[in-house]
């Protein structure tokens, strides 16, 4: 039986914290009060120390893809894509707009097909928000650029 | 028997209009995804500007108290807690929805978070001016050493995964630094973006890493809906005398550690809540059933939570220190009204401040109407698909991590945030220990530093060693070793028999 | 699905009633407001608007920029002024509070300074912000703003704790003097007013202060009345709840002339160190803005400061009062703006 060498992604979250801990440390280098500067930088040394063991451990093999389930992923991504648009939008129209075009977009992809559904809570989340904080208790809403 | 006319003073049209008024809108807010009391208090400010004031503080205290408890709901049932605080309630009280008991488990919210108001409020309205000189022993050294407590629950979270655990707290503690740093002035981590110049917003993270994350958490799992049982709503929301006794020990003492901490000014509701969970773990016989679904833990984190309410508001209106964000709002009404903090509103003022008390106390009976009979209307969230869900959830967390500093990058903020928070939960790095360290971390930091400048002026050992810190070293020790003592006698044992 | 609508519609009602519900009684809680706006006699109003300012002003909103939360006095003096300048000014339009919080004010104060000088955005204008702006090279100075008026000053205080040994502050600052960099002294920032001050006090005087800062006044004064902190630099307006309990003691104001709110406390002047450090705090709008707003606006907030209604609204919240119209407000604070910039380029702060 050959066995498929998969991908750790246990390596994914060891990268991940080196990047972070990296740029924490190359910033530190650009504070130039020595108090300030002092414990971000013992702490990314640390990090980074943590992260080295972590590597270490997930190549002996004591972190496998045992507990991982990365599966959806991709769909994940695809939403959190959309949902960038729409945050460009509410930037753009405003929030109620690109609220109401979102949320009928973001339940057709997720699978809703029934109309009357999409529409009445479309209608109803909307109404409600402007109810609720534009009216009673008239709060700030995200603008947009084009319109106000 | 002043106090009971006062109390009378309650039940006029107006003051329990605005009661509910703000009762209603606490749980609301608090139930939203990235609102909370905060958010409530500081919208209806300049609506109560010309109410008369002890209808104003009535209606502030109301949103205050059912606005702890709103989170407690959304924590439970869908995963998504409503702020910072309520994420310890999604440790046991979503796994409880998720084996059926989910009606349970917001019985079991409702009624501790019950109790720990009202213990708060009777704090508030017994021994009020006692309590508040705790405060002032508090310099930064006590602080730092009170703080810590919370960094320690950290270790006690992270026993089974050390190390990743060790490394999301490292990273949290990073977060936490980012931006100005109070002591030099001197802004740090802030990669040129102005909107964190001053600090990473709490609200947007935590938001992003607990609630956001479970939109892409339920999409990736492609699940058509939270419960997937048919009959999911297993047995009732109403206690039974017998579960109420089992819960009896970590409600009660879940109360009076929310209480105390919400009087020490740094602390704030994360660290009490932790501090509770912790506590009902290791003090029970079987730790590792927290985590899955024990009601023990839940009842715990609810009753802290809502008990620093009334002691965040003891140094408020016995001195004027506010013991957390929300009641500094609290000194703005105060302080629009015309009343200022001290013995004088127990006394001449009086009427306005047991007022408000009794507010509280009756708006914690909310709760309990609130979660009791609401509860299995709530429930049914949990049925509704996730294609109707998610979209909803999203809308409401881009409008809380806008709402927040009204600022539009706090949007991107949170979408971020919200897909690392998926990736730490796949990759099976805790998020818990993350968010601990982000709340706590600048504060620990600071206040460390402080200390040692403190110490430069005078002499060293009259900072460090009052009485009050020692006692807090002690406190701090016992913490670290407890989560080990176990293994710790058994390697005393293993010796001995050796020998 | 028809469930889930119904319910919908019904709390919308719900809603809705609640929010007449709550207008209707705003107004009915203020009886005093009603009756006086019922019967005006208006003796005390005498706005005029000047030539040259349009026939439709306000014709939409006005915006008020303030990059900061909500609940300071400032905030609320704001928006009693406002609505009291619509009122009696028959406006239909609002002035509307805008918060841009981040950045120490930054944020909202940049935005603020971009914006189109037509009379539509106003910004609030504090000394902080000068000293901002000349710290980090902004473009929010004095001399591009046109400013409108000054709601309150506040004058900088320096204490200590009842219990305290110094009694005066030459006693304070000899201490220092005697034993530099050990007494300590608990500001809110280092860069900030205070800060500044702190560095002016021990310039005039050869002392040396351990300065530390805290997250806010309150953490300041409650280190130093707990004992944790010799003393403190901050603003009279912060100390009230404190006095009134008597855990603190004031010793020095740095205001020209002694402060209404603590009579008996001596200046730093006339303590011996020519120091002013007042806490001033302002409604501008972006240089350019046409004079006769500026003029109209400022006769405006000066009519509303002095009406009796707002008066009587505010009378019990402690605002350092110093009501100054636009031409007075210029030249107090380009005042500031010479003596920070002094500062700054002989001894820079950051």
């Amino acid at each position: 039986m050959k066995k498929e060498k998969r991908f750790n992604f246990n390596l994914i979250g060891c990268f991940f914290i080196y990047l972070m801990s990296g740029a924490f440390l190359v910033s530190c280098f650009s504070i130039e009060d020595i108090d300030s500067r002092t414990f971000p930088m013992i702490l990314c040394i640390l990090c980074m120390l943590l992260a080295t063991i972590f590597l270490v451990q997930i190549l002996k093999g004591k972190y496998t893809n045992a507990d991982i389930n990365m599966s959806g992923t991709a769909k994940a991504l695809l939403m959190a894509g959309i949902i960038l648009l729409y945050i460009v939008a509410i930037n753009l129209v405003g929030y109620y707009i690109a609220s109401i075009v979102f949320m009928p977009l973001a339940m057709l992809i997720l699978g809703q097909r029934n109309w009357k559904i999409i529409v009445g809570v479309d209608v109803g989340v909307i109404l409600f928000l402007y109810l609720f904080f534009g009216l009673l208790l008239s709060m700030q809403m995200p603008e947009g650029i084009l319109f106000h | 028997m002043h106090i009971l006319e006062y109390f009378g003073q309650l039940f006029t049209l107006q003051n329990l209009m605005w009661l509910c008024i703000g009762a209603t809108v606490g749980v609301v807010l608090g139930a939203l995804p990235g609102m909370s009391a905060d958010t409530g208090i500081g919208i209806f400010l300049p609506l109560t500007f010309s109410l008369p004031p002890t209808t104003a503080l009535i209606c502030l205290g109301a949103i205050y108290v059912t606005g702890s408890y709103g989170g407690n709901i959304t924590a439970v049932l869908v995963n998504t807690p409503g702020t910072s605080d309520s994420l310890f309630m999604t440790l046991d009280g979503y796994p409880m929805t998720l084996k059926g008991e989910g009606l349970k488990a917001i019985g079991v919210t409702t009624i501790s978070a019950f109790v720990g108001g009202i213990v708060g409020c009777l704090a508030l309205l017994f021994i009020a001016p006692m309590l508040a000189k705790i405060a002032f022993f508090f310099g930064s050294w006590e602080l730092f050493l009170t703080v810590m407590m919370g960094i320690i629950i950290i270790i006690g979270l992270v026993k089974e995964r050390a190390l990743k655990g060790l490394m999301s707290a490292a990273l949290g503690f990073l977060c936490s630094l980012v931006g100005l740093d109070g002591l030099t002035g001197v802004t740090r981590f802030s990669f040129g973006i102005s909107a964190i110049y001053d600090e990473l917003p709490l609200l947007p993270v935590v938001l992003g890493m607990f609630a956001f994350s479970q939109v892409f958490v339920l999409i990736a799992e492609n699940r058509k809906s939270i419960v997937i049982e048919e009959e999911s709503m297993k047995g009732s929301v109403w206690l039974s005398l017998k579960e109420l006794k089992n819960l009896a020990l970590e409600t009660i003492r879940g109360s009076v550690i929310g209480t105390l901490i919400g009087i020490v000014p740094a602390a704030g509701t994360t660290v009490a809540a932790g501090l509770s969970y912790n506590l009902a773990r290791n003090s029970d016989e079987d730790p590792d059933s927290f985590g899955k679904g024990n009601p023990k833990g839940l009842a715990s984190v609810s009753a802290a939570n809502n008990g620093v309410v009334g002691g965040s508001l003891v140094p408020l209106l016995t001195l004027g220190i506010p013991g957390n964000g929300t009641s500094a709002l609290f000194l703005a009404a105060l302080m629009i009204h015309g009343l200022a903090p001290g013995t004088q509103l127990f006394t001449t003022n009086g009427k306005y401040v047991y007022g408000l008390i009794f507010g509280l106390i009756l708006a914690n009976v909310f709760i309990l109407l609130f979660g009791m009979f609401g509860a299995r209307f709530y429930a049914k969230i949990t049925k509704v698909p996730t294609s109707v869900l998610i979209p909803i959830i999203t809308v409401l967390c881009i409008l809380g991590a806008f709402s927040f500093r009204c600022l539009g990058f706090d949007m991107i903020l949170v979408l971020f945030f919200g897909i690392v928070g998926y990736f730490m939960d796949r990759l099976g790095i805790p998020l818990a220990p993350f968010v601990l360290a982000f709340v706590l971390g600048k504060s620990a930091e600071l206040n460390f530093r402080r200390a040692i400048m403190l110490m430069a002026g005078g002499s060293a050992t009259s900072v460090i060693f009052t009485p009050l810190s020692i006692l807090l070293i002690v406190i701090d020790v016992a913490m670290l070793i407890w989560p080990f003592w176990g293994s710790i006698k058994k390697l005393f044992k293993k010796k001995g028999a050796q020998a | 699905m028809k469930k889930f609508a119904a319910m919908l519609l019904a709390a919308a009602m719900v809603f809705s009633l609640a929010a007449c519900g709550a207008a209707e009684t705003t107004t009915e809680a203020t009886p005093s407001a009603a009756a006086s706006t019922e019967g005006t006699t208006d003796s005390t109003w005498n706005v005029t608007r000047p030539e040259g300012l349009p026939a439709d002003f306000p014709s939409k909103e006005i915006t008020y920029i303030y990059p900061f939360g909500v609940g300071s006095m400032q905030d609320v003096y704001f928006r009693i002024l406002a609505e009291k300048i619509k009122e009696k000014e028959g406006w239909s339009k609002s002035i509307v509070v805008k918060q841009e919080e981040g950045a120490s004010g930054d944020i909202g104060w940049s935005k603020f300074i971009k914006s189109d000088p037509d009379g539509y955005t106003l910004g609030f204008a504090p000394t902080a912000q000068q000293i901002t702006a000349i710290a980090f090279g902004k473009d929010y100075t004095a001399e591009n703003m046109s400013y409108i008026f000054n709601m309150m000053s506040d004058p900088g205080a320096v204490g200590v704790s009842s219990k305290s040994e110094y009694a005066t502050m030459q006693d304070l600052i000899n201490a220092a003097k005697d034993a530099p960099g050990t007494i300590t002294m608990g500001v809110t920032s280092v860069t900030g007013s205070e800060g500044l001050a702190v560095i002016q006090l021990e310039n005039a005087s050869g002392a040396k202060f351990n300065v530390v800062p805290y997250n806010s006044e309150t953490e300041v004064l409650t280190a130093v009345a707990g004992g944790h902190c010799d003393a403190y630099c901050l603003n009279i307006g912060d100390l009230t709840t404190f006095l009134d309990e008597g855990s603190i003691t004031v010793l020095a104001v740095g205001s020209e002339e002694r402060s209404d709110l603590s009579p008996e406390t001596p200046t730093y002047k006339e303590c011996g160190y020519d120091v002013i450090q007042v806490n001033s705090r302002a409604i501008a709008a972006p240089a350019g803005t046409d004079p006769a707003i500026v003029q109209y606006l400022s006769d405006c907030f000066m009519a509303a400061a002095a009406d009796p209604d707002v008066v009587e609204q505010c009378k019990d919240i402690p605002i350092p009062y110093d009501t100054k119209n636009s031409t007075d407000t210029s030249a107090m604070f380009k005042g500031y703006y010479e003596t920070y910039k002094a500062l700054w380029d002989t001894e820079p702060w950051a």
